[in-house]
């Protein structure tokens, strides 16, 4: 998907994470004993650029703000440049932390210009070397022609520039992004995207971008921590987590899926929807045992079934480029399937479900009937 | 007055600007840096302690006091007190409603103008309509001497008493039923009526049968309002007679010196007001009367009046007419005969004395209202709402009765402080907190807390995010609040009566004394000049909500993207 993907950890040291977060445990006051955080590790390297992706309710926000500092922890450790910042009995406050955060709705000042806003970190820069100071910055980012302007009158994504240079002005040690895009419309997304990886590569700043947008999380990142219930539940790089998605969860957080109930034979896996060679993400499978088969639309084919093929076209949807098919089985499961468009395939016709190239599908062991 | 300014400016259009309360998002609750606490609880003692004095003392004083209140004069003047406070409320809202639904939901000619020229009574004090009144149509007043030039009527209805008071307290007091009636009629959920109509209902049932009963809770705060502007109204009823608590406390005060007599009736006093709010939160308890759907308000297709709209815009013009152009006239009048019978002093030393006061208590009620402000809204919890409601009880208190507890209190605790300009900015202040709080409140609610967050992130400390972030943004909210406060302290009255010092007049007080004398036209000037003074600041605010609510649609807000 995107160019550069092997960018790896540059600098080889002894490196323990520039970011660190161990068994960090955050709580509501309200609920019962519901943890925000629940014993989270996270470890993120200097100069990395990691994306968290998880669902709304999954913590993501809460873990930045643990570690911008505005949440205080129960238990754990965050560390930042090997300083522990936020323990049970140890709370940095958030202006000593020398993390930056860019909010969700950019929270510019209203009262100051653009010059203004990207100055105002800089307290330490005398008045004549300021403007000096951040002139690569606001270059860099796009806004030397608006200096002067405030923030009501700029475009959704001049305010994202903006804000992302005022982080960025102030050198932070790590980069917080707070769901940075999700105010913006789908294209300008997508640019943007590409222009603040950009920008912050450029900056060698360490930077931790939150999201619930799957694309985007793959998209900009060295890597990607997928998340749930206020843990990790896997990082890796992109194309490792697209691959080989630890659990069913995770492989659901990363594309569209579906999940059908097997049983192993051998070196294939035998579903009511046919079957299949398959690939064991998290180990443990052995022959003859119940699995869980996950399904990605895109990766699965139909052709025509014979006479006797219980399963049938349920609903089709063209999406341009592709059609999306729904294939009923048997026992009324709907397995998806995406197709190129090519001659529509009528709702009703007996099918047969296929995997090109015998591409192997996600197998996990059954987790226990609940 | 309560919720008076929110509801102004709703009332005014400007409705849609976004509200950052404490996101739920948020873990852990920020803690109030220690300072701030601190200065909070100072106020909250500050602000309660003549209140809980003036309590202490009256059941103290034990059978003195229970025999005074179980005098058959108590009761009197128990039941003429209810009698008023139920009459004007009545007549408020008799009056209010149709007009903010002629206003808001009608082709009414002149809507616009209607509006503003409604809500002016708000800035008549009470003993000027007063006067007004006696002088225009009291015994020997300007209507009976025409009539008698014309008719020969020698005798009008007497102005004094139940029907004097009541006229010119729901003259005066209908603008509070009218704002939160309006801005509730804006604020209103247009698919509601849309549903009405689209089931079948008429123009005029869908207002009967959804409009009217959605506005119920409008019109509860709006007469809670008027309830307590009643009951602690003292001008009116002084001048015109009518001996309720106020005019009570305030005799037996004066002429007998009977503190006893006077601390007890105040206790009777607070506890109808708390009656009359226990009553009102039991009255909107159920039932939900929010909109439904987010996002901004499309307005709502105007009714037809067809050929009633001109005799509703008489009707209306009328209204505003004996609300306000006629007082006006009136003073007017007396001001051009003063000058003609050899000329009015003009009132120099109390107009000093006023406007030296109110700027006082303005300064002071808005640095007070600061911490009590940024204390509510961004640090909520228990002490936070326990010291908003404590600065709130000057709203819930006539201004005799928090005269009356800071004069034991001063006499008793704090001599060197009795008698003197200190004191009575104080008692404005606990009067007066609540406006300047209110305002803040408002400003700071539309802060979004993200920004505070940024600065805090960028190095600022908590106290300079304050200074350098949070105070820009709520200026105007800051600068509203000062106005507010400026302006209930040129009109206060008991107050300044009973604390002032010897010798000591303002405009009010001025006005006042010539009326109670029947010295009308030494009264006129004073109070054009009051009228005027207070009309300015709420000229300011108007028309500066009004520009506001016409830049709306630019979506302007502060703070960034309302997300």
């Amino acid at each position: 998907m995107r160019g550069s993907a092997a960018t790896q950890p540059s600098d080889p040291s002894i490196d323990s994470g520039l970011l660190s977060m161990q068994g960090v445990t955050c709580r509501y006051p309200g609920r019962n004993g519901e943890a925000a955080l629940d014993a989270l590790d996270l470890l993120v390297r200097s100069g990395e650029f990691v994306s968290v992706l998880g669902q709304s309710g999954s913590g993501k926000t809460t873990m930045l703000r643990v570690i911008a500092g505005f949440e205080r922890v129960q238990a754990g450790e965050v560390q930042v440049s090997g300083r522990v910042v936020s323990s049970a009995t140890r709370h940095i406050p958030p202006e000593e932390r020398r993390v930056g955060l860019v909010f969700q709705d950019y929270a510019l000042f209203p009262h100051l210009t653009v010059e203004q806003n990207v100055l105002f970190g800089l307290k330490w820069v005398n008045q004549g070397e300021r403007s000096a100071a951040v002139r690569p910055i606001v270059e860099m980012t796009g806004l030397a022609g608006l200096a002067g302007r405030y923030v009501h009158e700029l475009s959704g994504g001049q305010q994202q520039r903006v804000a992302l240079a005022r982080s960025l002005a102030t050198r932070p040690v790590a980069l917080l992004l707070d769901e940075p895009f999700s105010n913006l419309d789908r294209q300008l997304r997508a640019s943007l995207r590409r222009e603040v990886r950009t920008i912050v590569k450029a900056s060698a700043t360490t930077a931790i971008l939150v999201t619930h947008d799957r694309e985007e999380a793959l998209a900009i990142a060295d890597r990607v921590a997928v998340m749930g219930r206020g843990k990790i539940l896997q990082i890796d790089t992109p194309e490792a987590i697209y691959s080989m998605p630890a659990t069913p969860e995770v492989a659901r957080m990363v594309g569209p899926t579906d999940t059908l109930p097997g049983t192993i034979a051998g070196n294939l896996v035998e579903t009511e929807a046919g079957r299949f060679r398959f690939r064991a993400p998290a180990g443990g499978v052995t022959d003859g045992q119940r699995v869980d088969v996950v399904l990605r639309a895109h990766e699965l084919e139909f052709g025509p079934g014979a006479d006797g093929s219980d399963m049938r076209v349920a609903y089709r949807e063209f999406r341009g480029e592709f059609t999306q098919y729904g294939i009923i089985l048997p026992s009324g499961v709907t397995v998806r399937v995406r197709r190129r468009s090519l001659a529509p395939v009528m709702d009703g016709t007996r099918v047969r479900i296929t995997a090109p190239f015998d591409r192997p599908v996600l197998v996990y062991p059954s987790s226990p009937a609940v | 007055m309560l919720f008076h300014r929110e509801n102004l400016r709703v009332a005014l259009g400007q409705f849609a600007l976004p509200q950052f309360r404490l996101r739920s998002r948020s873990v852990s609750r920020p803690r109030a840096p220690i300072a701030l606490t601190a200065t909070g609880l100072l106020i909250a003692i500050a602000v309660l302690l003549p209140i809980v004095y003036l309590v202490i003392r009256s059941v103290g004083a034990g059978e003195a006091a229970s025999e005074m209140l179980f005098r058959a004069r108590t009761g009197a003047i128990v039941v003429r007190s209810l009698v008023l406070v139920v009459v004007v409320t009545a007549g408020s809202v008799a009056i209010a409603v149709p007009l903010a639904w002629l206003t808001t939901r009608t082709d009414l000619p002149g809507r616009r103008w209607w509006v503003v020229a409604a809500v002016l009574p708000l800035v008549v004090p009470s003993y000027v309509a007063a006067m007004v009144a006696v002088a225009a149509l009291g015994p020997r007043g300007m209507l009976q001497g025409a009539l008698d030039r014309i008719f020969g009527i020698e005798r009008l209805p007497a102005i004094y008493g139940l029907p004097g008071a009541a006229l010119v307290l729901v003259l005066l007091s209908y603008p509070y039923v009218f704002v939160t009636v309006r801005a509730a009629l804006r604020r209103m959920d247009p698919a509601l009526d849309e549903a009405a109509r689209g089931l079948g209902y008429g123009p005029g049932r869908t207002s009967l049968k959804v409009t009217l009963p959605l506005l119920r809770p409008a019109i509860a705060a709006g007469a809670l309002l008027v309830a307590l502007y009643t009951l602690s109204d003292f001008g009116a009823v002084s001048l015109l007679g009518y001996e309720t608590f106020t005019w009570a406390i305030f005799i037996q005060y004066e002429t007998t010196f009977d503190r006893t007599a006077a601390s007890a009736l105040s206790l009777v006093l607070i506890a109808v007001a708390l009656g009359i709010l226990l009553l009102d939160s039991a009255t909107h308890a159920r039932g939900r009367y929010h909109r439904s759907t987010s996002g901004a308000v499309r307005p709502v297709s105007n009714l037809s009046l067809g050929r009633w709209r001109w005799p509703a815009a008489i009707g209306v013009g009328t209204l505003v007419t004996s609300a306000v152009i006629a007082p006006l006239g009136v003073l007017c009048f007396w001001v051009a005969r003063g000058a003609s019978a050899g000329g009015v002093e003009f009132p120099w030393p109390s107009a000093w004395n006023s406007l030296r006061v109110s700027l006082l208590a303005a300064a002071v009620s808005s640095a007070l209202a600061l911490p009590v402000a940024i204390l509510a809204v961004r640090f909520a919890g228990r002490f936070a709402a326990f010291l908003d409601r404590a600065t709130h009880m000057g709203f819930a208190l006539p201004g005799v009765v928090v005269a009356l507890a800071l004069v034991f209190f001063g006499v008793n605790f704090a001599a060197p402080l009795y008698q003197t300009i200190a004191l009575l900015v104080f008692a404005y202040t606990v009067l007066f907190l609540p406006a300047a709080s209110g305002a803040i409140k408002t400003s700071l609610l539309q802060v979004n807390p993200h920004v505070e967050e940024a600065a805090r992130s960028l190095g600022r400390s908590e106290v300079k995010t304050i200074l350098q972030v949070t105070l820009p943004l709520i200026t105007p909210g800051i600068l509203t609040g000062a106005a507010m406060v400026f302006l209930l302290t040129m009109k206060e009255l008991p107050a300044t009566l009973i604390l002032g010092p010897l010798g000591f007049k303002t405009l009010a007080t001025e006005v006042w004394s010539a009326a109670s004398e029947a010295f009308f036209a030494k009264a006129a000037l004073p109070a054009i000049m009051l009228v005027l003074a207070a009309g300015a600041p709420t000229a300011f605010l108007l028309l500066r909500e009004s520009r506001r609510a016409s830049d709306d649609g630019e979506g302007r807000s502060p703070g960034g993207n309302g997300a």
